[in-house]
């Protein structure tokens, strides 16, 4: 596409002063860096949480006393996490009304598996019960595992294909599951009877100082409710009026999430406020940088005008040049904060505990152009000012380099 | 071609109002090759704005080619600078991001001109001697070259008029020479040539000389 006279000059007069050009790209980069990167950042933690609340399933979580703060730890940040309680409060709360199913759940930790340098979560449940793993396998077209059966999340690498090692005992392994970007890719499923064999190896009394009866054992129980029933009543009820001496406390998979969330939605805020700030700044420099070089051009607009340029124009010069740099600057600054994502995700990862960073293509693209199009707006937000100066003025002014 | 009748511009200097142009009655026909000498601050730059149609009078009439253009909008006003009227002012008055060609050619590409007009540059650069410049920036050209792009930048458009606002101030009389002969064929081809100076080497035979006092203009 041939240029217009009007974009010629604006490019010319950009390359013909570079200091000053890239001093406004600079700026804009800037602003499309920060919204980039804050907006992966708060996406990322918004989905990882919505993720892990969605793959629970539950409506009710019911975890030792005090242990609230573990669970949320492990459900969000891929935290190890090992509590128990015994098994026989699962009757009386399953049998309380609204509640259509109970399934517990055995969380163990690992020693350092031969699959994975860290401790892997391994988790233990019942296939007779469980409406949430079952579904998940059932999902993935993984039938369930059975005794001395194993199923792997998608980032565990067990160093023997088809078999994984936990307290110098084999396991066979018969799935592995999608992957979810929360801490479920290092959790390893089993039913019950595989967990009990694992809590009677030698290797496990020798670190732990016993062998329990993993059968008595529950982290958690997990509730499904009847459709339309209160589960937070529910929750109450467990909570306050099953028996003085119950050591379980219910939950609403709602209110574990709640304070992770609202730390991630105040995250959120605090992003759009500083974003806020950044672009305000921004278009502040900018129009001090336009000005002034505008103040220094008044002969220059005055020479183009005497000329028969008329002020539109002169004005279309002007914003293309903001155009210009909003482009370049958007561009680049998007484009950094991208190769940024996709370079150090990981590592990001690892530095902010948050389950994974977003860094798929279209997303990636799809920010970009968002990034652009609020770089674009700053800079001809700020070219604006000058553009109607030059408007205004008379044109003996300009050609006699009067101040603006 | 153009006249002015009564033309008046007025101008407050320290709570006093003066008559930079008073009544002046003024008129040049194509072919005319005029020359308004006067002492600084006499009002020439100022008379010069009003016939471009770059400042506004106060009172009287100007007239080009039988049109009142002193009625007109500023877009008529701009209009006419791109076409007909080409103005030439006082000092360096190049675009210092823009290559001599480029100086001469995309000031009138941006009113609506198009490509042909480099042709036409190119000669009016081989006229001056400055062929082997034309894709030089204005910072590698002496004054009495950035003078004559100036002037070959007026004239490429081939306008009915050209008003030049003392052309040869600060040249040796090489490059005023150059610039004088210059006008002189464009008046000999039909063009209408103002101009304004101190240089008395500009009054040569066949130009018309007026002289410009406290705002009043009067035929030599």
């Amino acid at each position: 596409m041939k240029k217009t006279v009007v974009q010629t000059m604006a490019l010319k007069n950009l390359q013909r002063r570079p200091v000053r050009s890239w001093c406004m790209i600079f700026f804009v980069f800037m602003l499309a860096a920060s919204l980039f990167l804050s907006t992966v950042l708060v996406d990322s933690m918004k989905d990882g949480l919505e993720k892990t609340a969605n793959r629970m399933g539950a409506d009710i979580i019911v975890v030792p006393k005090e242990y609230e703060r573990d669970m949320a730890d492990s459900l969000f940040l891929g935290e190890m996490c090992s509590f128990t309680f015994d098994r026989s409060w699962i009757e009386p709360i399953s049998s309380l009304e609204g509640v259509k199913a109970a399934s517990p759940q055995l969380y163990m930790e690992s020693l350092a598996a031969s699959c994975c340098s860290s401790e892997t979560q391994l988790i233990a449940f019942d296939p007779e019960t469980d409406f949430i793993v079952s579904s998940w396998l059932s999902d993935n077209g993984i039938s369930t595992p059975k005794r001395g059966e194993m199923i792997i999340g998608n980032l565990i690498r067990p160093e023997v294909a088809g078999e994984i090692r936990f307290f110098d005992q084999t396991y066979k392994v018969v799935g592995q599951l999608e992957k979810t970007g929360t801490n479920y890719d290092v959790c390893v499923f089993m039913t019950y009877e595989t967990a009990q064999d694992i809590m009677s190896s030698p290797r496990w009394l020798e670190t732990f100082g016993s062998n329990p009866d993993a059968s008595r054992l529950v982290s958690s129980l997990m509730i499904r409710t009847e459709a339309g029933a209160d589960f937070k009543t529910i929750a109450r009820t467990i909570n306050y009026s099953l028996a003085d001496d119950c050591p379980v406390a219910a939950y609403t998979t709602n209110g574990i999430m709640t304070d992770a969330m609202k730390t991630v939605n105040s995250m959120s805020g605090y992003s759009v406020i500083l974003l806020s700030l950044i672009s305000i700044l921004v278009i502040a420099a900018l129009v001090c940088i336009f000005t002034i070089t505008i103040n220094e051009r008044t002969r220059e607009f005055g020479v183009l005008s005497s000329l028969g340029a008329g002020s539109g124009k002169l004005s279309g010069i002007v914003l293309t040049e903001g155009m210009l740099i909003g482009l370049a600057g958007g561009l680049i600054g998007s484009l950094f904060a991208a190769a940024v994502v996709l370079i150090f995700g990981s590592t990001i990862v690892t530095l902010l505990e948050i389950p994974k960073l977003h860094s798929e293509l279209g997303y990636l693209l799809l920010l970009t152009v968002k990034c652009l199009g609020l770089s674009l707006l700053v800079s001809i937000a700020a070219s604006l000012y000058s553009a109607w100066k030059i408007n205004r003025s008379h044109l003996d002014a300009l050609i006699k380099g009067e101040e603006l | 071609m153009l006249k002015t009748k009564e033309l008046t511009k007025t101008f407050s200097r320290q709570s006093q109002t003066f008559a930079a142009v008073d009544h002046v009655d003024f008129s040049i026909n194509g072919g005319d090759f005029c020359v308004i000498t006067g002492p600084s601050g006499c009002g020439k730059s100022t008379f010069f704005h009003l016939i471009c149609g770059i400042t506004r009078g106060d009172d009287g009439e100007i007239l080009f080619d039988r049109e009142a253009i002193h009625t007109y909008s500023d877009k008529q006003l701009a209009q006419l600078r791109a076409t007909k009227i080409s103005y030439i002012m006082q000092g360096d008055s190049l675009l210092p991001n823009f290559t001599v060609l480029e100086n001469i050619c995309l000031p009138h590409q941006l009113s609506g001109f198009g490509d042909e007009l480099e042709e036409k540059a190119m000669e009016l650069l081989r006229e001056f001697g400055l062929e082997n410049m034309a894709h030089e920036y204005p910072s590698n050209l002496s004054g009495g070259e950035r003078r004559r792009v100036a002037i070959a930048r007026a004239f490429v458009h081939e306008p009915k008029l050209v008003v030049a606002d003392e052309p040869t101030s600060d040249l040796d009389e090489e490059n005023t020479a150059i610039i004088l002969d210059h006008f002189q064929r464009q008046a000999k081809s039909g063009k209408a040539i103002l101009v304004s100076t101190h240089d008395m080497s500009c009054l040569r035979p066949g130009v018309i000389h007026y002289v410009m006092r406290k705002g009043v203009i009067r035929k030599a």
